[in-house]
């Protein structure tokens, strides 16, 4: 049952949705405020490029001004960008921009090893390689912007139960394939 | 390094989590949010932007460098501050890279036209297709996406990024520019008001 809180904040996200819809660029930027850091985040975990994921959210941004979605209710709002966010991510990543994210990647590793210990760093790696973008989403989702199972199941179209069986089958895989 | 069931998956996060943090991906909302507004915000809000999903304005400006500058019938107001470099090269041909801030397209008019090549391409576009636009000679004008970071003193660029070829029928783009738009060049307004 949702609480009070969460009925305002659904409330809240609604109204916002409603501005942006009529093109209030106030509200839009209150929208890019609430929700930026986690498109650019997921949108990073997908294409493991900082600089890919921005551009993929600026474009899901430049759809939600240019053409906002019909959302009968406003509060999913935040599904739709992240799902539209998600989606450019993985088109860039396929489009020609994989070599250079892949560039960018060596020549931030430098950075990267003063953040993770070396081990660390070999396991995230290779994590990340052996899997498909849909299953890093998954991840991101569920450990960078820390939803619950009944959340991802509710943004992917499938059952709580559906996705966190997912979830157990990703890490399942990581620890096999990360098994030295 | 051993790989326990217990520890693993709380490992692969904390790791995961500290390779994300690190990466500064914060951003600031204002510039976000009007880069992606661009040229379309102006008047009553979008009273003035088309429906279609990715059609929207494109920014004014930075045009062009001095053999373009030579070239164009007119010039937008925020044009002559931009990059020098912006330069690009489609199919052999040298075109030169503006934005325009009062100029609308409709991308499903949009045709693919080919492949940009150049140092800028990496710097400005957000990917190295360039479309055609109806009725605009391909050597004249060709359209592309900048990236988001690539701004001028105006600010961000917007969706679109206008190619500058060799061929002189920049007239023509006069179909594609709002008539109110602070940023339309003087020709196109004039020309629309004595068409009407």
């Amino acid at each position: 049952m949702a609480s009070y809180i969460d009925t305002v904040t659904l409330g809240k996200a609604s109204a916002l949705f409603d501005r942006v819809a009529v093109g209030d660029p106030a509200a839009f930027t209150e929208v890019v405020r609430l929700h930026d850091a986690d498109m650019v985040r997921l949108c990073f975990v997908i294409s493991g490029d900082a600089e890919l994921a921005r551009d993929a959210t600026q474009q899901a941004w430049q759809r939600l001004w240019t053409r906002p979605p019909d959302l009968r209710d406003g509060s999913k709002l935040r599904s739709w960008l992240l799902a539209v966010a998600a989606n450019e991510a993985r088109q860039l990543a396929r489009r020609g921009r994989a070599r250079e994210a892949l560039q960018r990647r060596v020549e931030a590793s430098v950075a990267f090893d003063s953040q993770v210990d070396s081990a660390g760093r070999l396991d995230l790696e290779r994590a990340l390689e052996v899997l498909s973008h849909s299953e890093r989403e998954l991840v991101a989702l569920r450990y960078v912007l820390g939803m619950d199972s009944g959340e991802i199941g509710s943004h992917l179209g499938i059952s709580a139960v559906a996705a966190r069986s997912r979830l157990h089958r990703i890490i399942a895989r990581l620890r096999k394939e990360l098994a030295p | 390094m051993s790989h326990q069931p217990a520890d693993f998956e709380e490992r692969f996060v904390a790791n995961l989590s500290s390779h994300v943090e690190g990466q500064r991906l914060d951003r600031d909302p204002q510039e976000v949010a009007a880069w992606a507004m661009g040229g379309a915000l102006h008047g009553k809000g979008r009273s003035m932007r088309p429906r279609l999903w990715w059609i929207s304005s494109v920014a004014a400006g930075l045009v062009l460098v001095l053999a373009a500058s030579q070239l164009l019938p007119w010039r937008t107001p925020d044009e002559g501050q931009g990059s020098a470099a912006a330069r690009v090269t489609v199919d052999g041909v040298v075109y030169h890279v503006g934005a325009g801030r009062s100029f609308t397209v409709d991308r499903d008019s949009l045709e693919r036209h080919g492949s940009a090549r150049g140092p800028f391409v990496r710097e400005g576009l957000l990917l190295e297709e360039v479309y055609r636009l109806p009725d605009i000679d391909p050597a004249a004008v060709l359209v592309a996406m900048p990236t988001a970071k690539w701004r001028d003193d105006s600010g961000p660029i917007g969706p679109y990024a206008l190619l500058y070829g060799p061929a002189d029928r920049y007239p023509a783009l006069c179909a594609y520019v709002i008539p109110d738009h602070p940023a339309s060049p003087v020709e196109c307004t004039k020309e629309t008001s004595s068409g009407t």
